[in-house]
């Protein structure tokens, strides 16, 4: 049986990258979450493209749950997660899935080269293993 | 093994972390954190803790998106869902995943099978389901066998095996 090379991580991964600058509030980021249903905005440094960080759910709650953070004065990158994690476009699902476990986070960018072309998610990659098995049992 | 054979409390989480309904959004944010959880069952009460809705982070962060300073003392009880979705503990892996796919959610309260009162005795969610087939190769290898009676199946297998275990589940075949 040869490998199809399409079905790896590039076939799965999310292309559209939603972005902010670290610059602008946590209030903007939060609305942007909540307008888009997403768990996390990449944070780009002032004109260029290239993401620095990542604010996520977690760090929303992480910021309510300790801090008095001011959603409207506070700024992305006070409270953003670093560094990137990221893996190949040509990794296996089960790759992402097992760099997850490990490093314990729930997305990583992707790359193709040394250039940043989508993220992929811990819920993208259960879906798709419980959709699969969910067609396996015909369900 | 099988996934039917799987029973629900082999693989649930017993520790449930929980928080009484008149606590806010900063209470059950510090509880998800400081546990490493994405949602905490919502209680009536310390003493009785009988579970009557639960919050998630996505929660926390739709809520936060409001921008309504008030929100924010709320208790637990104005912001939470219900009703709860739960699940018996002899339930099988088949039945967790059944459920979640039925009810579109993510997460289901397990209830103890021997005692009328409907105790909950732990909690399952979707990661969890999706971390045990990923410890647990030889389960999805079986499940896959045992399925390959059609051609439509065969795809499904070479697609999931590609998928996910790239080379080295092809060439263990």
């Amino acid at each position: 049986m040869s490998l199809n090379p399409t079905v790896r991580v590039k076939a799965s991964m999310n292309r559209k990258m939603i972005t902010l600058d670290k610059g602008l509030s946590v209030k903007s980021a939060i609305k942007l979450m909540v307008k888009k249903n997403i768990g996390s905005v990449v944070v780009t440094a002032d004109s260029s493209h290239d993401p620095v960080g990542i604010i996520t759910e977690r760090d929303i709650l992480k910021s309510i749950a300790y801090r008095r953070v001011r959603p409207e004065i506070t700024k992305i990158e006070e409270i953003m997660s670093t560094p990137i994690l990221s893996v190949e476009q040509d990794a296996t699902l089960g790759d992402a899935a097992q760099m997850m476990i490990k490093k314990n986070i729930r997305r990583l960018l992707v790359k193709q080269d040394n250039k940043y072309v989508g993220i992929i998610t811990q819920r993208d990659l259960q879906k798709l293993m419980t959709d699969t098995i969910r067609a396996l049992l015909i369900m | 093994m099988s996934i039917d054979s799987i029973s629900i409390s082999s693989f649930m989480t017993t520790n449930i972390v929980t928080d009484t309904q008149d606590q806010n959004i900063s209470s059950a944010s510090k509880k998800m954190d400081e546990n490493n959880i994405g949602s905490v069952i919502v209680v009536d009460n310390e003493r009785d803790k009988r579970a009557v809705g639960i919050i998630t982070e996505r929660d926390v962060v739709r809520i936060l998106g409001k921008l309504e300073p008030w929100l924010l003392s709320s208790p637990l009880s104005a912001l939470m869902s219900k009703p709860l979705i739960t699940i018996r503990s002899n339930g099988s892996l088949r039945d967790g995943i059944q459920t979640m796919y039925s009810k579109n959610i993510r997460r289901l309260l397990v209830i103890s099978d021997k005692e009328k009162s409907g105790k909950i005795v732990g909690i399952i969610t979707d990661k969890d389901i999706f971390r045990m087939l990923m410890k647990n190769q030889n389960l999805v290898q079986s499940l896959l066998t045992d399925n390959m009676m059609s051609q439509n199946i065969q795809t499904i297998h070479e697609r999931f095996a590609e998928y996910w275990f790239g080379d080295t589940l092809i060439h263990r075949r």
